[in-house]
């Protein structure tokens, strides 16, 4: 984990909207409709607020969302950035955002 | 000589019909009697038509053939049938053609303010329970589609002539009137079908939309017990994107409002065997609120 330096973003333009206990998502880009469960929605607002790899998002998370209780959660994070990623829900690169 | 046109206002929607196929003039003429006319030059925002086949193809079988706007993918019809390819048409034009409004396949009626959408797939019961219960005390929105502004979120009516198939034809012709029906069209794909005139009421109130307040996913059986079951708020939204024809379209404009329609309005799926039951139900879930 420590080695993954992929810097992640939110998908610029991505709407989201909580529908009881999953988290419904659109993404622009694609025009795809997601839907996923609720804790995704904690995720892309942390990820929202502080752009970074795995490790720095996890520990915002858990600052922010309250997730500390949640055990091995920079794996977790790495994990569902990871699966947003290849939805497309997320965008990865090597190098910071601007 | 010039075609024969008809220039009506449908709901939200100013329609310009080119019946290059005269003889439906009159079906027309009586199935949207009490719609606001215009004249020709006034402008439209959707021209449909049908037209009949070309000079070599009537030696084979004459055709109707529908045009509009946006390309369909319709094959022609015997002309008989040439009614039936303008309804088809129209509801294709609407569905996908509408910028202003996220379509959903769905019949609607109304209490007061409180509007019902009642979404199916073709052959799901939506027109027929929307137009029996038009006649019956509720107040006729559509049967085909649910108009959802998409900055306000009310549905806006859209009162054209109910479509109905094979047996739902004599169960509604016996409930409104043979005078309030279409003739009948045997040679479609979906059999037998023939129209039922939206009640004069509906017509005179479409320009005043309502505010959805329950979604009710029909489910006609003939040996059906009368209830409700809740259905969760993402299932609704899954069923109603399925059944969306522009929700695509309008990318994240659709999504607001599909999202906000399922997140603001309980839905249920309802199992009826009489548009009585049906009635009642509806009504008991509207007071829930």
């Amino acid at each position: 984990l420590t080695q993954d330096l992929t810097h992640y973003a939110v998908t610029p333009g991505l709407l989201t909207a909580a529908l009881g206990d999953l988290t419904c998502l659109f993404n622009p880009r694609s025009q795809t409709t997601h839907i996923l469960p609720d804790d995704t929605l904690a995720l892309l607002e942390t990820l929202e607020a502080h752009p970074g790899d795995a490790l720095s998002v996890s520990h915002a998370l858990a600052v922010h969302a309250d997730a500390s209780a949640i055990e091995d959660l920079p794996v977790v994070v790495a994990q569902r950035l990871a699966e947003l990623a290849d939805m497309g829900l997320v965008v990865g690169s090597m190098a910071p955002a601007r | 000589m010039s075609i024969p046109e008809r220039l009506l206002d449908l709901g939200p929607h100013r329609v310009r019909m080119r019946l290059e196929t005269p003889e439906i003039a009159p079906v027309v003429d009586h199935l949207y009697a009490g719609f606001p006319r215009h004249s020709a030059d006034a402008l439209a925002d959707f021209t449909v038509g049908v037209r009949a086949s070309g000079f070599l193809r009537r030696f084979i079988r004459q055709d109707a053939i529908g045009y509009c706007d946006t390309p369909a993918p319709f094959v022609p019809l015997p002309r008989e049938s040439a009614m039936v390819v303008l309804e088809m048409i129209l509801n294709w034009q609407c569905g996908m053609g509408s910028f202003r409004f996220l379509t959903l396949h769905a019949g609607v009626v109304a209490k007061g303010d409180a509007a019902v959408i009642l979404p199916g797939l073709s052959g799901a019961g939506k027109s027929t329970l929307s137009i029996g219960l038009g006649y019956a005390g509720w107040r006729y929105f559509a049967d085909e589609y649910a108009l959802i502004g998409l900055e306000d979120g009310l549905v806006y009516p859209y009162p054209r002539p109910a479509s109905l198939k094979n047996a739902s034809i004599d169960i509604i012709a016996a409930q409104i009137g043979a005078d309030a029906m279409s003739p009948r069209y045997p040679e479609t794909a979906k059999g037998i079908v023939a129209y039922a005139r939206a009640p004069a009421d509906a017509v005179a109130a479409m320009a005043i939309p309502a505010t959805p307040k329950l979604i009710a996913f029909p489910h006609f059986a003939p040996d059906a017990a009368p209830r409700a079951e809740p259905v969760i708020p993402t299932e609704a939204l899954v069923l109603l994107i399925n059944g969306s024809p522009n929700y695509l379209k309008l990318g994240a404009l659709g999504f607001q409002a599909m999202t906000r329609l399922v997140r603001d309005v309980p839905a249920y799926r309802i199992h009826y065997a009489r548009q009585e039951q049906a009635d009642q139900l509806l009504q008991e879930l509207l007071s829930r609120d």
